[in-house]
């Protein structure tokens, strides 16, 4: 992965004109407005509100073998602004949240981000200034996005939330085949998860278990997935979860499992099958996505590990654009109280592509981290080798 | 390319947070001692000048214990010279049910559930679940050697350790009893502890954790007690490590309400995900 793909992920793209992204923020801040009222109209009511800054400037060099290596320098500064509403509440309770986020992009990371779009893989959520179209000569990008948006109302029994939000249903590190809806994507030097828009119903089973139903329709409902999920505490060390889905855009039944069992060690794994079953289907083959990974640690080491099968599909084809076999381990070293460093490493195994990447990370003040890294591996393309060097600093309020 | 995932050094400071404000709930919330509970009723209501092991741990956690407790509470983290801050609001019914959730900025909305001997973190940004457990339990954190099996210790006392009266000394002015407790299973989480108790007050003013091997492993100090109805409990404690120089961590508890009625459905996955 080479650092403008880094730079450009971490903006939150996509090729939505700004007028449609205007409307989503305005939704947005109907949908928080909504809620508040709703609890205000209950009694006293509780807002929150906080921010992040993050800003990551480097430089990245890619090379053919014998060749001089080309040189880009870039930065991607991004803040995040949430909003949250709890009502008081008693048989019936309102909530709401809302996150913005708002990058400027410069340099290697305006070239990356024009790269993912001419792939078609920039998230459609986005809107830029200026807009892409017209961003080929720009040095600068300026990038908006709603992270989230949604408004809650909580029975006790049971809770629904309309409006974008992230589901998480994975337990991998790097890949999650059971994660069905919010994509998962680089963000500085960690990754995030990228909110969906969906209505989801959500009860409890028993204490430590849940029952999920989530309608995302997207804009045509019958494109949409709807899902059933369970999950929960089976035994005394082992989490669970079943999924199953119809998603209609690509005409597919899908069903899942995953679980994290400790013993000593943590192991956590996942399995996704997917069967063709919409009309024009007929004659694909099912497919089948795995996961598994485990982590462990030692005084002030962590290990992790990880491998992923994407079920023979080529790499442009998975949702993680990996190849057929896969593998990601990370190294972490609490040094001391403020200062950690961690290694890792993603590895195509098939093609003998990946990245390496090595992190200090210092905590610098309350609410103030500064992270150096440096990153090096092959990709495909004419100038396979990168290498890049950079620095983090996120400040949170 | 790392998730936030289970105890990434990222997530370290939060564990650490997490742990401590654990520790302090379970430490105040729950059923005291039935064995120590039971030599108590036999002791009659006061002490006697001599009074043994049993009926001092009796007293103590009798005072200590409550049905429920909510609090607002805050964390003071010093570090060499640097100081890092914890706010949080939490609660607990007994000893097997808490939920915490942190409100300081870097850590904002970040919540952790404890259910007898499960502890789940959530971290709201991401909806990320994260199990605490197998060898994530031993971790130790930020420079102390509070670890999740601290946190989730049930204080069940007088099922791990056998207790012997030491002595009387004076700590921070306050008389004491000294109650020293040797363990006499293997999965007690230190060899010896000593506990001084304020038999005015019924509270330990300062406790010592031991190894195997006769190191002391950290030193917690009540620094304030207020008085809540009609028991003295402690709203700023100290604990620090033996094992690392400059760190200390001074807990706060700024609200504290004791035995309030609270709804069941809080300590659910289906609250923690919220």
């Amino acid at each position: 992965m080479s650092m403008n793909s880094t730079m450009s992920e971490t903006v939150g793209t996509g090729r939505e004109s700004t007028a449609q992204a205007g409307r989503r923020a305005f939704l947005a801040l109907a949908a928080l407005a909504l809620a508040c009222a709703a609890g205000a109209a209950q009694g006293a009511s509780g807002m929150d509100s906080g921010a992040s800054l993050e800003c990551l400037p480097g430089a990245t060099a890619t090379w053919a073998a014998g060749a001089e290596p080309a040189w880009a320098w870039g930065s991607t500064t991004s803040a995040i602004v949430d909003l949250g509403y709890r009502g008081p509440g008693e048989a019936v309770s309102a909530s709401a949240g809302a996150s913005f986020e708002a990058s400027i992009l410069t340099g290697a990371a305006v070239d990356a981000a024009l790269s993912l779009a001419a792939l078609g893989r920039l998230p459609a959520d986005g809107a830029f200034a200026p807009s892409l179209a017209d961003a080929a000569d720009s040095e600068v990008l300026a990038a908006f996005r709603v992270r989230t948006a949604w408004a809650r109302l909580d029975w006790g029994w049971a809770s629904l939330t309309a409006g974008r939000q992230v589901l998480n249903y994975g337990r991998g590190a790097v890949w999650s085949p059971v994660d069905l809806f919010s994509s998962l994507e680089t963000r500085g030097l960690s990754t995030t998860r990228r909110g969906i828009d969906a209505l989801r119903l959500k009860a409890p089973l028993g204490a430590t278990g849940l029952l999920d139903l989530v309608a995302a329709p997207v804009s045509d409902p019958r494109a949409g997935i709807y899902s059933l999920r369970v999950s929960g505490l089976l035994v005394p060390g082992l989490d669970a979860g079943a999924v199953a889905a119809w998603s209609g855009e690509d005409g597919e039944l899908r069903a899942g499992a995953d679980f994290k069992l400790d013993l000593g060690a943590s192991f956590h794994g996942e399995a996704l099958w997917l069967h063709p079953a919409g009309s024009g289907l007929a004659g694909k083959d099912d497919r089948l996505r795995a996961s598994a990974g485990l982590d462990w640690s030692a005084g002030d080491l962590i290990f992790l590990a990880e491998y992923y099968w994407n079920g023979g599909v080529p790499a442009g084809e998975d949702p993680f654009l990996a190849g057929e076999h896969n593998l990601y381990a990370a190294l972490s070293w609490q040094a001391t109280e403020l200062f950690v460093m961690s290694a890792s490493l993603t590895w195509d195994i098939v093609d003998g592509t990946g990245s390496s990447q090595l992190v200090a990370s210092w905590d610098a003040a309350q609410g103030a981290r500064l992270s150096a890294w440096l990153r090096a591996g092959r990709s495909q393309g004419p100038a396979p080798w990168f290498a890049g060097a950079g620095l983090s600093l996120s400040v949170s309020f | 390319m790392n998730k936030q995932y289970g105890m990434r050094p990222a997530c370290r400071g939060r564990a650490l947070a997490l742990a401590l404000a654990l520790a302090c709930l379970s430490g105040v919330a729950g059923p005291s001692s039935p064995a120590w509970q039971a030599a108590a009723q036999t002791a009659g209501a006061g002490v006697a000048a001599a009074p043994s092991a049993a009926e001092l741990l009796a007293r103590l956690d009798a005072n200590m214990s409550f049905s429920s407790i909510r609090y607002t509470g805050r964390m003071e983290i010093s570090i060499g010279g640097a100081t890092r801050s914890k706010s949080m609001t939490a609660m607990a019914i007994g000893r097997d049910k808490a939920f915490v959730e942190f409100t300081n900025p870097e850590d904002r909305g970040t919540r952790y559930l404890k259910l007898g001997q499960d502890l789940w973190m959530y971290f709201p940004r991401e909806a990320d679940t994260v199990k605490i457990s197998g060898h994530l339990l031993k971790e130790g954190m930020m420079g102390s050697d509070m670890s999740y099996e601290d946190a989730l210790e049930s204080r069940d006392y007088a099922a791990m350790y056998t207790a012997s009266v030491r002595g009387r000394e004076t700590v921070d002015g306050r008389d004491c009893w000294v109650v020293e407790l040797t363990a006499k299973v293997p999965t007690a989480p230190y060899d010896r502890r000593v506990i001084w108790i304020d038999d005015e007050r019924w509270i330990s003013v300062k406790e010592e954790m031991y190894a195997r091997s006769g190191k002391l492993l950290k030193t917690s100090r009540v620094l304030e007690a207020r008085r809540i109805g009609q028991r003295w409990f402690p709203v700023r404690s100290e604990l620090v490590s033996a094992l690392r120089s400059g760190t200390r961590t001074v807990f706060y508890l700024d609200e504290v309400e004791l035995d309030p009625v609270l709804d069941q459905r809080q300590f659910t996955m289906a609250a923690l995900t919220k």
